[in-house]
């Protein structure tokens, strides 16, 4: 089978696609032909080029990851799709495919299905039963549709304990470093926090998967060898595990790889030996998780951290040459403007530079979140009531302590702190 | 990865003088082949719309396809612009299909409300407020730059504020320039490379299709708009420099207008560096005073002026380098930084004396740029050249070491001071030590030097040939040389060098002279008179040669 994998930005530069990446060495480990193709507002093609494109390859199946922010140009892509490519499926995965109602697929007529679970294991079952010619048959972890135009969900689907037991898209040439100005690395999955602006506890548990040592070391090798040596880790939560960290960086400095790491961690990981070593290995910037700088917000939302001992990790980071960047929102639960400013007041007052992704961002709510279950109880009213189900409120919500005018005065706050207009990098 | 064709043409400027139904034909077959996301620029009215239709066509054919569609409006303060209009409630539709429906195809309406030069530009701001609530994103097209509060207010409402144009220029140069300008702020914010063409465009004009920007600038053009649908993208990167550097350069007030200084400051910062690294000091010397002159604080404005004196230090613009350097003082940089840089523009003047004036002013003040022994070497090289042989040494002594360099200089002292034996031991430590390559040729020249002083002329030839060896335009190595040769009585190889040696200074009459007596001693009497004689018509007080002629034109 022929498929095609299909990531959309489109408001920002090209991003190394490697959750699609990941399926696509499944695949072809499973002797399928698997492409992926990256449209981004960063290197946009033309449709014309598009189309050519798609008639060239001729795809069996067409799969996308699906975000709220690229929803309606996966739709249009699988339009083209299906006008270039007459017969050929459409998939849709990721965030916001992993909790999409089942009613959705009544209102997305270019969607063919739905991945709800772990994207390896779902898309073989999918293109095994594209290859039997057996559409209607059940598919584990997908939402199907059937050529009666119903909708069959399958049961969940086996995951593996080892995520070795993947192969890697860097090491199997799915991926080639030298295409990236910077290579994207997923090295373990689930979270166990509970932070209730998040979908990550409900899309892969709260058990964290994480892929050995030796292999994140093997494809960091790849990428140095190969590639301009610049990575940074999508892992929800890489620093859970200091041991594991400590480790890969001390693999890193020992094999005398020549990386430029962007790293996410704890403030409370951040001693002056693990500073010194993230120097060593090649790490630039590390990004903190604050979100509010108020206590009683991030204890409404149920994210367990001090202000204070992030402030004082970002301080330290900053005197051992590192760069610093802090997440943070505005519109959580319990927060007021002046909450919000006084946020904005304490990543300046940590020396941090408000750029990049120490921009905030008006908190989304998304599907699979705690606070998108119900956001009523949580006193965050959507203002939109007529949204399709394959549409989750996003940012068109207030708050009981802010309005919308609250969260636009929020907005041009930060964005006149900015010293780069506001746009944050990672979303 | 599959490919879907090469970088797509992102943006597309139109003039106002392109009629309008040429350019609607035109858009209708190019824009399939733009990018899915894509900008229309066009720097006139829209009034019978026709742009506009093109753009929808395109819009409802293409399933993917994002126009924003930026507009030049001129009566936005007055009675309503039909124009206007008719962009919004086109635009609006689209909207409630991307919005409500997750639509593929956009209309991004993005109209440039222009405010007359003199006028108030509030009615403006409040008619951009409107629009901004109705989905749009205006800009602000200003004739002057805007007061502070303006600034901030254009700043919350989230408003571009276009600058210009400045006389005789036209908007859509505004706009272009604009472009290039975010470009390159875009490739600072991503870390990308800076001396790098922007991102993909084309400009419409005259009826012509112009490949970037720049080549539109300059005139040139692919093609007339009513030809083939051409849509390629076409940088000539050796343009994009100069158009980089001005469009930097000349933002400065627009940067302002926008609240951008600090990114402006950077960006210009960052480009001169390039720009100086690739040796073009002039614009990045142009772009160090933009970025001084966007800095907000004296130690960054200290820092710009010293680039821009280093910049025209290496232009050899010796007066504005020394300009700078001193406007730099007055921000508070270490006056014995400042000293240093101060003391280079004198030699590169070739004031030795008030470099060492300079030198002994940093010495006395401290500097981060040199250690004390660099200093004292920097000394010793002025006194070198000023031939101050005890006040050369006396520097080269507290210059550190043991270098090549010092060595060298210690010999070239005593050689001067007629110590001869002494220097050749330090040439010789030098040679030990390893001197740097570009010096190595005058160290064996000096060593040969030193050698002609103790008549070890055989010796002192080894060492001139391997000095013309690493220096062959060096007059002094050839004029030794054929002096040795002379001395050992190998006059057809002293031939040699003394013909190079006028080969390469045909004024110089002592060679000519030269060349005449080892030809006279090669027995070529007629062309040894000739030399005589020519060398004579340039210096009728060579003595020697004078004697030398009135002896060959002596019978017998």
């Amino acid at each position: 089978m022929q498929v095609l994998l299909v990531d959309i930005h489109p408001h920002s530069d090209p991003v190394t696609p490697i959750s699609l990446a990941n399926l696509a060495a499944v695949l072809r480990r499973h002797g399928h032909r698997a492409e992926l193709l990256s449209v981004s507002a960063g290197r946009p093609a033309s449709p014309a080029g598009l189309r050519r494109a798609l008639t060239e390859l001729a795809p069996d199946l067409v799969g996308f990851t699906a975000y709220q922010r690229n929803l309606s140009q996966v739709r249009a892509v699988a339009r083209m799709a299906k006008a270039a490519c007459p017969g050929c499926r459409t998939v849709m995965g990721g965030p916001q495919a992993t909790f999409l109602p089942d009613d959705a697929l009544a209102g997305l007529p270019e969607i063919d299905a739905v991945c709800h679970g772990e994207g390896e294991a779902v898309i073989l079952e999918l293109v095994r039963a594209l290859a039997d010619g057996d559409v209607d048959r059940p598919v584990a972890g997908a939402t199907v549709r059937q050529a009666d135009g119903s909708w069959l969900c399958g049961a969940p689907p086996a995951t593996p304990a080892d995520l070795d037991d993947y192969p890697s898209p860097w090491l199997d040439g799915v991926l080639d470093p030298a295409d990236w100005d910077e290579a994207v690395l997923l090295t373990s999955r689930g979270c166990p926090h509970h932070c209730a602006f998040c979908v990550t506890p409900a899309a892969f548990g709260p058990a964290i998967r994480a892929h050995s040592v030796e292999r994140v070391l093997e494809d960091i090798s790849v990428v140095a060898r190969r590639g301009s040596g610049r990575l940074w880790f999508a892992d929800p939560n890489f620093s859970y595990d200091a041991d594991r960290v400590t480790a890969i960086l001390e693999g890193i400095v020992r094999r005398g790889l020549d990386v430029r790491m962007w790293v996410e961690t704890r403030a409370d990981m951040l001693t002056p030996e693990l500073l010194g070593l993230l120097r060593r290995a090649g790490a630039h910037t590390v990004a903190l998780g604050l979100e509010s700088a108020v206590p009683r917000v991030l204890a409404r939302t149920g994210k367990a951290i001090e202000p204070e001992a992030v402030g004082a990790a970002a301080r330290d980071a900053l005197a051992a040459g590192l760069d610093v960047e802090l997440f943070s929102q505005y519109g959580l639960p319990g927060e007021t403007l002046d909450d919000a400013l006084a946020t904005l007041a304490f990543v300046r007052g940590c020396g941090v530079a408000v750029r990049g992704n120490s921009n905030a961002q008006q908190m989304q709510l998304y599907f699979g979140s705690a606070l998108a279950r119900d956001p009523e109880a949580h006193g965050i009213h959507p203002l939109r009531h007529d949204l399709p189900p394959y549409l989750a409120p996003g940012d068109e919500f207030e708050t009981d302590w802010m309005s919308r005018a609250d969260m636009g005065r929020a907005r041009a706050a930060w964005s006149t702190a900015s010293a780069d207009g506001g746009k944050r990098i990672v979303s | 990865m599959i490919d879907a064709g090469p970088a797509a043409v992102e943006r597309v400027f139109v003039d106002r003088e392109s009629p309008r139904t040429v350019v609607a034909e035109w858009l209708a077959a190019a824009l399939p082949h733009c990018a899915w996301s894509c900008h229309l620029v066009v720097a006139a009215p829209d009034d019978d719309g026709t742009l506009l239709a093109a753009v929808v066509d395109h819009l409802r054919r293409e399933p993917l396809a994002t126009l924003h569609h930026h507009q030049l409006v001129e009566d936005a303060w007055g009675e309503p612009s039909a124009a206007l209009e008719r962009l919004m409630t086109a635009a609006e539709g689209f909207q409630r299909e991307a919005y409500r429906e997750r639509c593929g195809s956009r209309l991004v309406p993005l109209p440039i409300l222009t405010v007359p030069p003199g006028a108030d530009p509030r009615p403006q701001l409040e008619a951009a407020r409107g629009l901004a609530e109705r989905l749009a994103k205006p800009s602000l097209l200003l004739s002057e730059a805007p007061s502070g509060d303006v600034a901030a207010e254009g700043a919350a409402a989230g408003l571009r504020l276009y600058l210009g144009p400045p006389e005789g220029a036209s908007p859509l140069e505004v706009l272009t320039t604009s472009h290039v300008l975010d470009s390159a702020l875009d490739r600072l914010a991503g870390g990308a490379t800076l001396l790098a063409p922007c991102r993909p465009h084309l400009v419409v004009a005259g009826g012509r299709v112009h490949a970037c920007a720049r080549q539109w600038a300059l005139g040139v053009a692919t093609g007339g708009i009513d030809e083939a649908a051409s849509v390629a993208w076409a940088p000539e990167p050796e343009l994009c420099r100069g158009c980089l550097a001005d469009a930097v350069a000349g933002s400065t007030g627009a940067l302002t207008a926008n609240l951008r200084r600090p990114e402006g400051r950077e960006l210009a910062l960052r480009v001169s560096a390039a720009l100086a690294e690739a040796g073009e000091t002039g614009p990045a010397a142009a772009l160090a005073r933009a970025a001084a002159e966007l800095a907000d604080d004296g130690r960054r404005r200290a820092e710009a002026r010293i680039q821009e004196g280093l910049c025209r230090l290496a232009e050899g613009r010796l007066a504005v380098a020394d300009e700078a350097f001193v406007a730099a003082a007055g921000e508070g940089v270490a006056a014995g930084d400042v000293a240093v840089h101060r003391a280079r523009v004198q030699v590169a003047w070739r004031d030795d004396i008030e470099a060492l004036d300079r030198y002994a002013e940093a010495l006395e003040l401290g500097t981060g740029l040199l250690s004390t022994e660099q200093l004292h070497m920097e000394m010793a090289l002025s006194h070198v050249r000023l031939e101050e042989w005890d006040d050369a040494r006396a520097h080269l002594l507290q210059a550190g070491g043991p270098t090549a360099g010092i060595a060298f200089n210690l010999g070239v002292c005593d050689l001067y001071q007629g110590r001869a034996a002494e220097a050749l031991t330090h040439f010789d430590e030098a040679l030990v030590l390893g001197p740097a390559a570009d010096e190595l040729g005058r160290v064996h020249f000096f060593r040969g030097f030193g050698l002609k002083e103790l008549e070890r002329y055989d010796e002192a030839v080894i060492d001139l040939e391997r000095s013309i060896g690493l220096e062959q335009a060096e007059l002094a190595h050839h004029n030794l040389l054929g002096f040795c040769l002379y001395k050992l009585g190998r006059h057809a190889e002293a031939v040699a060098s003394f013909e190079r040696a006028v080969e390469l200074d045909p004024g110089s009459a002592v060679d000519w002279a030269n060349l005449g007596v080892n030809l006279e001693r090669s027995g070529e009497l007629e062309r040894a008179a000739a030399m005589y004689r020519r060398a004579l018509r340039l210096d009728p007080r060579l003595d020697f040669a004078t004697a030398a002629l009135e002896r060959l034109s002596t019978p017998g």
